[in-house]
């Protein structure tokens, strides 16, 4: 078996995982993160629900969605790399407990629930958070805003969305707002 | 570096020795080599050629692994360079880590240091006013540390040729207490800055808001096209390095100029460990380096040294400088060497939104940053209960708002199509701080750093006039916001400890009397008059203004006075 056979087994596994909860076996559960992880011991099955909620989150509309722009891959290495280890902690332990929250709410996993489901259980969340546990709902905000920030800082948004400007050439300190075009806006107009 | 490891005296003979490849001492090698003279330049750090070693200029957003964040362990790791605005991900290979060169810290001190070839002339915020008359008849006038042993009309015309050279965009405002200079077109205030600056005028006509005057080829003249620099593009990504030139630093500026001479030899890692001093000649004959990796050891040798190690290591390495004739340091006949340090209080800021003025925002980027009101407190005469006054930055900018709950499609959308915020204004504290002799550094008594260096031991603190003057502004500021229609004022008083400011100073102070002071009025240790420092190091007071021009000034006339000394034989007399 190739390398790169055994890295999409390897997916479908992980895929698998998250539709097959019950038919888990340690070492499925076990299997790492599809990146190295120095600091939060998250593995593929977490991952999995943590892309899933990303998608949630920025879902592929007639533009790409948090999956198409890797914004899960985003969330990750910033939550590994940048994050104090106390938010890290609340991260995972909010990501575990949102994983048996889903269950609970929705009779199945996260990620096997419908778009309807999902899109309900977030809207709750985000609305009444006074519902959920602490965690659970610092889980929520966190990878909500390190989707946003990945979002915005994915080369997509800023070359078909907002168009960045490394080299803008110009001031103008009284830009008419009525000129600005808010379909394209450019990074350089503030 | 191969060819200065030539292992004869006449080989490692210069015309003239400058330490330090910064803001300053990349002035003195222009000037030194442009005169004719045969000049080493030696730097601790690394070498950083102009564009070529810039590893992120030309980098897009998206491609910095963290977004532009500085990694959780790297933080942890480096605290104090973690709390300067430069170290982030574009710009943190330009700023010394802390565990690599560390100091004792008596009291709290963030000493902000870039050790590389063009120092931090690389990271500066590029802003650059002349002193006043006012400025440095401070001391006198006002009865703390020394008079300073130059005024204005001494300095001005080397301010002009400073400018001239660098590349300074600004307007011609007409205030005596900040002198025009040879401007560059200013860059323009925005909207609201607009509106600050013409409501002031009506309620005080002492108060000014003008543009600041800063660093940037707002349009360059033959002389800057001629150092191979053009336009500013507004990129304002100025800490990466600028591959067009935009601002002045001396890596694009005066070290690739004393380059094209021919006569300029850069040493880069190379730690000077000490000012060689001959006692049967009665003065310094060069320097003793140590090579930052191999550490072997190694003289130079010239008539002239330029001291420019940025002002804190200058103090360092005339204290470590000792001999019999100066066993408390080089030329520290007085034992003020290290003392009267002082520095920029700049831990107070005010900010405000408008609710005005919406028809209007801004489109491309400001290279200056905004507006600039130069200090009217006890400009003239004494007026408040504390001493001096301080300078305020202001700027103000609109966002973009960014929802704080929901998701899905219409978060989507509304990232993708955001509204405009009002208008956010702010306002930046930039306070002179009073020389005294309890703000002193001094070498650690044990311990050294790996190139045999004593560690720098730090004592400088603010005072009651510093908190005195930081609620001035505070008040002021808050009157000036809400009488200009701001609203939701707040004041923030960081508590950031001095030195963070990067604009540390003093401690080989210029001054008349050599029972008090270090230097004379050019700049020439009183005691050992082949050494110039003119760096941070020389100031006896700090003003308000951002240093960095003054510096260069000192700096052009403390050469031409050399070159000229050097032809009258009058450096070498034994």
């Amino acid at each position: 078996m190739n390398r790169r056979l055994v890295i999409k087994n390897l997916t479908w596994l992980a895929g698998t995982a998250a539709l097959l909860p019950g038919c888990l076996s340690q070492t499925e559960r076990e299997q790492p993160a599809s990146m190295p992880l120095k600091h939060v011991a998250l593995n593929a099955r977490d991952e999995n629900l943590l892309t899933e909620v990303c998608e949630t989150l920025l879902p592929r509309t007639n533009t790409p969605g948090a999956k198409d722009l890797h914004i899960p891959r985003y969330v990750l290495k910033m939550l590994d790399d940048c994050t104090p280890p106390k938010d890290q902690q609340t991260f995972v332990g909010g990501l575990k407990q949102f994983d048996d929250v889903a269950r609970k709410q929705l009779g199945q996993a996260f990620g096997a629930s419908s778009a309807a489901q999902r899109t309900g259980l977030l809207q709750r969340l985000d609305q009444q958070p006074k519902g959920f546990p602490d965690e659970v709902v610092a889980f929520y905000r966190a990878a909500r805003q390190l989707t946003i920030d990945g979002y915005k800082g994915s080369q997509f948004f800023m070359t078909k969305e907002v168009v960045y400007e490394l080299v803008p050439s110009r001031y103008n300190g009284y830009f008419p707002v009525s000129q600005l075009n808010l379909a394209v806006p450019r990074h350089g107009q503030s | 570096m191969a060819n200065l490891n030539i292992d004869s005296v006449k080989a490692r003979t210069f015309d003239a020795i400058v330490i330090g490849s910064g803001m300053s001492g990349g002035w003195a090698a222009k000037d030194l080599t442009e005169k004719g003279l045969k000049t080493l330049m030696v730097e601790r750090g690394r070498n950083v050629e102009h564009i070529k070693d810039y590893p992120t200029t030309n980098m897009m957003p998206w491609e910095f692994p963290h977004g532009g964040k500085v990694p959780y362990d790297v933080q942890q790791a480096n605290p104090i360079a973690s709390r300067c605005y430069v170290f982030k991900e574009d710009a943190m290979h330009f700023v010394v880590k802390d565990v690599e060169h560390p100091y004792v810290q008596e009291k709290p001190f963030d000493w902000i240091r870039g050790y590389q070839v063009g120092g931090k002339s690389l990271l500066w915020a590029r802003q650059t006013q002349r002193w006043s008359k006012y400025d440095f008849e401070g001391p006198a006038r006002d009865g703390f540390a020394v008079p300073w042993p130059i005024g204005y009309d001494d300095l001005a015309p080397w301010y002009s040729t400073v400018e001239k050279f660098a590349g300074i965009s600004g307007n011609h405002d007409g205030l005596p207490a900040l002198p025009d200079g040879e401007f560059l077109p200013g860059y323009p205030l925005n909207a609201v800055e607009d509106h600050f600056r013409k409501h002031l005028k009506q309620s005080h006509p002492d108060r000014h808001v003008i543009s600041a005057r800063c660093a940037h080829l707002s349009e360059p003249k033959p002389v800057h096209i001629a150092q191979g620099r053009v336009q500013c593009q507004n990129r304002v990504l100025c800490q990466r390095g600028c591959p067009f030139g935009g601002y002045f630093s001396a890596n694009s500026s005066t070290i690739p100029w004393a380059l094209k001479t021919g006569l300029l030899t850069v040493a880069p890692n190379q730690v000077v460990q000490a000012i060689l001093y001959d006692e049967q000649k009665g003065r310094a004959t060069g320097i003793r380096v140590m090579d930052a990796h191999t550490k072997t050891t190694t003289e130079y040798y010239a008539p002239i040294l330029f001291v420019n190690a940025g002002a804190l290591n200058t103090n360092l390495i005339l204290l470590n400088s000792t001999s019999s004739r100066f066993p408390k340091g080089l030329g520290n006949d007085s034992g003020v060497l290290g003392k009267y340090v002082a520095f920029h209080n700049y831990s107070a800021r005010v900010s405000a939104e408008y609710e005005g003025l919406k028809e209007f925002t801004t489109d491309g980027r400001n290279p200056a940053g905004g507006g600039y009101v130069p200090r009217f407190r006890n400009v003239f005469k004494q007026e408040m209960d504390f001493l001096r006054g301080y300078a305020t930055s202001f700027g103000a900018s609109r966002g973009r708002v960014q929802p704080d709950s929901g998701f899905g499609p219409d978060l989507k959308q509304q990232l993708e199509k955001p509204a405009l915020t009002p208008w956010g204004v702010h306002a930046g504290m930039m306070g002179e701080t009073i020389p005294k002799e309890t703000n002193y550094v001094r070498l650690d008594p044990t311990r050294k750093d790996e190139w045999g260096v004593p560690l720098l031991s730090i004592s400088v603190a603010y005072d009651d006039n510093d908190e005195k003057m930081k609620q001035d502004f505070f008040t002021q500021f808050s009157e000036m916001f809400t009488q200009a229609g701001f609203t939701n004022i707040k004041t923030n008083d960081s508590h950031q400890a001095p030195g963070l400011d990067i604009h540390e100073m003093g401690g080989v102070r210029m001054g008349q009397d050599p029972k008090t002071s270090m230097l004379n009025k050019w700049n020439q240790l009183h005691a050992c008059p082949n050494v110039y420092v003119t760096d941070g190091a020389a100031m006896t007071s700090t003003s308000t203004q951002n240093p960095s021009l003054t510096y260069m000034a000192l700096t052009a006339r403390a050469v031409d006075h050399a070159v000229s000394e050097l032809k009258k034989q009058n450096l070498k007399t034994t």
